[in-house]
């Protein structure tokens, strides 16, 4: 069991990280704008063919 | 012969087809011809109508030129704009190609749930050309002076609460994990770091992610206001301390997952509704101005409209919105007052005759001395008269919160009384028990459910074609007392239509080279008259442009022009004239009768509406007569015509007084001088007239808007209103029950918190479900 306290502290620090990434994410705008790039992945990658 | 228009892909008119030649490429109109050609320069065509497929763009006839000079003022890198008509992924495509189709562009890029393209340009300079080719492309923009102070405020605003929400779920999520084991029956060692983890990883969302609560309800305290931030803070705050005693004595009882958890639910919630709010609110601001932002002085120099001052001369052209209050000087124009009267008839002005900001200078030429700019127009009265409306609907919304502050406050006295009671017996044991009611009765259901009914609401009526500007509008009481109609452009199309058509010839073989004269002849008005007949003539067969010699406008009266040694007039010879007149020299040669027609459907609609409660009522500035005529038709008894629009607000004033307040008045109009009317009534509707046409921008501003010219989405909107006032209803029911059985569980004290943990995300999938099932629509 006693693994479990090396392990408690690395959830933590993992789930920190994961807050980190939303934060910088939030400061990209990510989530200002949620319906254009739904649609804006469609056409991007076949543009570069024509 | 048949042909669709490569386009739009519409059908050809009859005129159209005949003038086709081989190999041409058939076009329904000039303007669908543009945006071809346009597309087929840049080498965009192949790749656009591939992505658009089946779901042709709008067809583009019909639609008034613009002049976009004044935007040569902005001597800028980039500019946004507001454009209408995005529809589908084709047009996010083509305006974010802008950069191929325009050397000027660098890039650009489309919000499309706002609508709002933001161009950047190589180097500074004007925006005009741009603007002239998005519009050439069929996507109508309206520059916005770059994005504003305060709308930056807003993102930065919904990024910090963003941000609270992540850092609370994160506490939530974390503590749940050690909670769980708690409750379980961890013990020892392992206990003990549960606690303290738990303790200080709830720090983080009880200050960062509770801010605003405590911060709103200190301000609230500060001006003797109850807020519902008020409780909660007190909540977070106690449980918080509460907690902490507990884990020193070594219980494993925290309060930590439910409190962090209700931190995160109310900020999702509260975030949800802000967004919700602000995307149609956004929308509406961009229109606000009507006015333009640029005129021409008298020597034809634009100058910008904060720099008029009154008694400047400014000049009015054609196609030009009038911007100031003021009388003509000199010259003659033609303009449409529908704004304020309602009437779309063409009105003459001559030297001193008085202009009202915001009508449409249809034809002639003229400087106006202005008297009143901005605000002291009549245009800005009647806009002030909806802002105060506007406060109006805060109130009503502040009304909705009420029902859960005060079950907050009767939970919050009922803690304080039985802390009161037993503390002098046991207080720890009281002061778990008031603080497990506390938690357990804190309302997270019931603060979801009504965000929740509001934005499944909002997102069922935008799919048939509804903007509810103000989402709180479905709060509005579901018995209606009235229903008022507007008459022009509501009931009835707005536009007006060729009905009979009278020939006195006496060579009926000259019938078609005379149509054809005609179409020729109007082709080249821009009176409303002159689209009516051209749009009548133009599918009739063998009907065509021809040459025409000396083509003359006179203003608000008719076209003349010279063919064959003859000279033709068609329009009003005087104003005794009923309809429209075609003369070859001095001999009357044809009549047109024109008149407004009764939309399609409106009598379906009439119908059904006269099955439920609420008399139905015509008000309308139209003339009398045209009035009663109409209602008839649709056996509306209520009805009454020549009214100004003050007049049309007070009898729905009149009319919500004998309604008592206990059921609503619906108000549907079209126009800006609906607006008054549309304001007073408990539910105003806006209705886009055409398909494909601008509804007026002041008209943004009204609480629902149908974006589509169907009546029939009235019965949509009635159905949508229904069915949340039942899933509203039937939402408080259930987070009552849970609230209830809740409380009166942690007052007997048998409550395991574990139960709790598990019942309070439970009550929530409910609410969720009984809200998306409950709110669907009509016909699903």
């Amino acid at each position: 069991m006693s693994i479990v306290y090396l392990l408690i502290p690395l959830s933590l620090l993992l789930a920190i990280f994961f807050v980190f990434l939303f934060f910088k994410s939030v400061n990209d705008g990510q989530f200002q704008d949620l319906e254009t790039p739904s649609r804006r992945i469609i056409f991007e990658e076949n543009d570069d063919e024509s | 012969m048949v042909a669709e228009c490569t386009h739009c892909g519409d059908l050809l008119s009859q005129a159209r087809l005949t003038s086709l030649k081989d190999g041409d490429v058939p076009y329904c109109c000039s303007g669908c011809q543009t945006v071809h050609q346009i597309l087929l320069d840049g080498g965009l065509d192949r790749r656009f109508y591939s992505i658009q497929g089946k779901n042709r763009g709008p067809s583009l006839k019909n639609i008034p030129t613009r002049d976009f000079s004044a935007l040569d003022f902005e001597d800028a890198i980039q500019m946004d704009f507001f454009i209408e008509g995005i529809h589908c992924t084709a047009c996010l495509w083509v305006l974010e190609k802008l950069s191929d189709l325009s050397p000027e562009v660098k890039g650009s890029r489309l919000d499309m749930g706002r609508s709002i393209l933001r161009v950047v340009r190589h180097e500074p300079g004007g925006f005009s050309k741009i603007s002239q080719l998005l519009f050439d492309l069929g996507y109508p923009p309206h520059a916005i002076r770059s994005e504003s102070e305060s709308a930056e405020r807003l993102v930065a605003q919904d990024q910090l609460t963003l941000k609270r929400i992540g850092i609370s779920a994160f506490s939530a999520m974390n503590i749940m994990v050690y909670s769980f084991s708690l409750y379980l029956g961890v013990e020892g060692t392992l206990a003990t770091v549960f606690r303290s983890l738990s303790l200080l990883v709830a720090l983080p969302a009880l200050t960062y992610g509770a801010w605003p609560f405590y911060r709103n309800a200190f301000f609230a305290l500060k001006s003797k206001r109850i807020s519902m931030d008020l409780p909660i803070s007190l909540a977070l705050i106690v449980g918080f301390f509460e907690s902490c005693r507990q884990a020193f004595l070594g219980s494993n009882l925290l309060y930590l997952d439910s409190i962090t958890m209700l931190v995160t639910l109310l900020l999702l919630s509260r975030y949800f509704l802000a967004r919700l709010e602000r995307a149609e609110t956004s929308k509406a601001g961009v229109l606000h101005a009507i006015l333009p932002e640029a005129v021409r002085d008298s020597e034809r120099h634009l100058i910008r409209i904060d720099r008029v001052k009154v008694g400047d001369h400014l000049l009015l052209r054609v196609g030009d919105t009038i911007p100031a209050d003021g009388i003509l000087i000199s010259g003659n124009v033609a303009v449409n007052e529908a704004f304020l009267t309602g009437e779309s008839q063409t009105i003459s002005k001559g030297m001193l005759s008085s202009v009202l900001a915001g009508s449409q200078v249809l034809e002639g030429e003229a400087l106006l001395k202005v008297e009143a700019l901005q605000e002291n127009t009549r245009l800005g009265q009647l806009s002030r008269q909806v802002d105060h409306a506007d406060s109006v609907t805060t109130i009503r919304s502040e009304k909705s919160d009420r029902w859960a502050t005060i079950f907050m406050g009767s939970v919050m006295g009922f803690s304080i009384l039985m802390l009161a009671l037993f503390g002098r017996d046991d207080l720890g044991e009281a002061m778990k028990r008031s603080l497990a009611l506390l938690i357990i009765a804190c309302p997270c259901a019931l603060a979801l459910a009504t965000p929740l009914a509001l934005a499944r609401g909002y997102r069922v009526a935008a799919r048939s074609g509804i903007l509810l500007r103000d989402p709180q509008i479905l709060n509005q009481c579901v018995q209606m007392h009235a229903r008022v109609f507007d008459k022009t452009g509501t009931l009835t199309q707005g536009k007006p239509e060729v009905q009979s058509v009278q020939w006195f010839l006496e060579n009926p073989a000259m019938l078609v080279g005379y149509q054809s004269l005609i179409y020729s002849l109007e082709l080249q008005s821009k009176h409303p008259y002159a689209g009516s007949i051209v749009q009548f003539l133009e599918n009739i067969v063998g009907v065509q442009e021809v040459p025409l010699e000396a083509v003359e406008e006179k203003v608000g009266r008719g076209m003349e022009a010279n063919r064959g040694g003859h000279r033709y007039f068609i329009g009003r010879k005087d104003a005794e004239f009923s309809g429209v007149g075609f003369w070859e020299d001095q001999t009357l040669l044809a009549q047109f009768r024109l008149s407004d027609q009764v939309r399609t459907g409106a009598q379906e609609v009439i119908e059904s509406l006269k099955n439920d409660q609420g008399e139905i009522y015509v008000f309308s500035g139209d003339d009398a007569e045209i009035v009663q005529n109409i209602s008839q038709a649709l056996g509306i008894k209520n009805f009454e015509g020549e009214l100004l629009p003050e007049e049309k607000a007070s009898r729905i004033r009149d009319l919500k007084k004998s309604g008592g307040g206990k059921s609503s008045v619906l108000m549907l109009g079209d126009g800006i001088n609906d607006l008054p009317a549309l304001a007073e009534a408990d539910i105003g509707i806006a209705f886009n007239r055409s398909m494909g046409g601008t509804l007026d921008a002041a008209l943004v501003r009204v609480p629902v808007i149908f974006l589509k010219p169907k009546l029939s989405l009235l019965l949509d909107f009635e159905a949508i209103i229904k069915q949340f006032h039942f899933t509203m209803k039937r939402n408080l029911w259930i987070s009552f029950f849970y609230n209830l059985t809740g409380a009166s569980l942690a007052v007997s004290g048998v409550i395991h918190p574990l139960v709790a943990a598990i019942a309070m995300p439970l009550s929530s999938m409910t609410v969720f479900i009984s809200t998306v099932f409950g709110i669907r629509g009509r016909n699903v």
